[in-house]
């Protein structure tokens, strides 16, 4: 009786580490992406996976820099996909990541609550007293297209908090506790309920983000990781990436 | 009491160790990764300074707000018992347990623009908390606020009655027996608590960040700064920021070190 408890335990240990990678041979690819890259790929990865059924797609999001550095850190990624190519030339400078290769690009927009009570028209609206105003961190590459934004609009705005990404900036419009936030046009989808998008207007010309994605060169899983790559410059992947607001590079 | 003459056994003597080796790495991994020589630079740079005097005002302002409102909450657990006695005590440990994020957000369901008394506060005094200095002072007082209520609540009662009777009825009110017999008797447990609660608003980062928001020069303190270094990128910045504060802490460790527990 002990003896096939014991067998019992073993056999379950043996199988328990089957079942995080994907099945029988199955392969897990680490992908980190950027916040604002997060409805995007986790559709992909859903269509990814069910074109190669062996390979399951574990996601990873955050603020690019710090994706980066927890490549720097040894962390197993096998795809990186930042905001900016600024923070990739980072990783491409140590060596970290292969050639990488624009596969979308995002503009700015004003999240502000539904109906837009504060009746906001553009940026130059944001110089308004008392109007709340939240933007990313300028560390982080939302940040630095809201500052070159707000550069290019003449300065002046007062900014009440610098978020660490640009879903926190959506989250405090959304919650209430700021008027509008400066994020990505494709942060706010229409229906969504809570927040509006406006256009920023004229100032807002020429500031784009570009998404490099780039293998590591520490991937073990390197023909996989090619696989997601090609798929993302599949028309499959752009007709998803233009359907949710991204723009072709 | 005398220590005991058998020797602790071996296996104690290594597990001991091992938790002495769990608390002692991750310090000398700071002092290990710090980059010595541009140390300086970081320290002194205009964002380090910035948040460096923001941690200041903010802690501080921390510290008399949870002594104005955790010292007569003290007085009353310490010398009269009522009703509800265990539950308010209770009540004042909360911010210890909680996680501080979860206390963020519930700060900012209490007073946040939307928030139950933040609408009062901007409807009828035109004041908002969240992203101000003072907001990130009413975070600090939160999780500051247990503290100051234990260390102060032990003060108290280890006062001898005997000796404010004795005050009151040479003539004395009850304001000048408290300020002349008990505030100096128990001025010892009071400034522990203080020392205490100053530092773990100093120390605050999850109910600040979610609360007050990032703001330079308003609401981003020491550990926000860290935060956000580490976001960026930037170690050197980071692990020299939070070698500041292990300073701050060790100072506060020596400063307290007979007074850490209020005896019982």
């Amino acid at each position: 009786m002990r003896t096939a408890t014991a067998l019992g335990f073993l056999g379950l240990l043996v199988a328990a580490p089957a079942c995080g990678t994907g099945g029988e041979d199955g392969v897990t690819l680490r992908v980190s992406a950027a916040a604002s890259l997060t409805d995007a790929f986790t559709e992909l990865a859903a269509r990814f996976e069910q074109r190669h059924p062996d390979v399951d797609v574990e996601l990873n999001f955050g603020p690019s820099p710090a994706l980066v550095q927890q490549v720097l850190d040894g962390a197993p990624v096998d795809v990186l996909a930042t905001a900016d190519r600024r923070t990739m030339a980072a990783a491409r400078e140590a060596g970290a990541v292969e050639e990488p290769h624009v596969v979308a690009t995002n503009t700015l927009a004003l999240a502000v609550e539904e109906g837009n009570p504060h009746g906001l028209g553009g940026v130059a609206d944001l110089r308004r007293p008392g109007l709340v105003v939240v933007t990313c961190a300028p560390e982080v590459p939302c940040g630095r297209m809201a500052a070159a934004l707000i550069r290019a609009a003449g300065g002046g705005i007062d900014v009440d908090s610098q978020e660490e990404d640009v879903k926190a900036v959506a989250a405090r419009v959304a919650f209430g506790e700021a008027d509008v936030g400066v994020v990505y046009a494709t942060d706010v989808r229409p229906g969504d309920g809570r927040l509006d998008a406006l256009d920023p207007g004229p100032a807002a010309a020429g500031i784009e983000a570009r998404y490099p994605v780039a293998t590591t060169t520490a991937s073990a899983h390197a023909g996989e990781a090619g696989e997601w790559m090609d798929f993302l410059s599949s028309d499959e992947a752009a007709d998803v990436l233009t359907g949710l607001g991204f723009g072709r590079p | 009491m005398t220590p005991r003459r058998e020797r602790p056994s071996v296996t104690v003597v290594v597990l001991a160790a091992a938790g002495l080796l769990f608390l002692a790495l991750p310090v000398a991994g700071l002092l290990w990764r710090a980059p010595w020589s541009s140390a300086w630079d970081h320290v002194t740079s205009p964002s380090a300074g910035t948040a460096l005097r923001v941690s200041l005002l903010v802690s501080t302002g921390a510290t008399v707000l949870a002594a104005v409102l955790g010292l007569p909450l003290a007085w009353l657990l310490a010398r009269h018992d009522f009703r509800g006695r265990r539950l308010v005590r209770a009540a004042a440990l909360v911010p210890l347990v909680l996680p501080p994020v979860v206390g963020g957000v519930a700060l900012l369901l209490a007073f946040g623009r939307r928030g139950l008394a933040g609408r009062l506060l901007a409807d009828w005094f035109g004041v908002t908390l969240p992203f101000t200095a003072a907001g990130a002072a009413v975070a600090g007082a939160f999780v500051a606020l247990p503290f100051l209520v234990l260390t102060a609540e032990a003060g108290f009662r280890a006062v001898d009655r005997e000796l404010e009777d004795a005050a009151r009825t040479l003539g004395a009110g009850r304001w000048t027996a408290f300020r002349r017999v008990t505030l100096p008797l128990a001025a010892p447990s009071l400034v522990a608590g203080l020392v205490l609660g100053w530092a773990r608003a100093l120390g605050e980062f999850g109910a600040t960040i979610t609360f007050a928001g990032n703001s330079p020069g308003r609401t981003t303190t020491v550990p926000l700064e860290v935060f956000l270094a580490l976001q960026a990128g930037d170690a050197g910045a980071a692990v020299t920021l939070s070698l500041v504060l292990l300073v701050v802490s060790v100072a506060v460790l020596v400063l307290l070190r007979d007074r850490w527990l209020p005896r019982p």
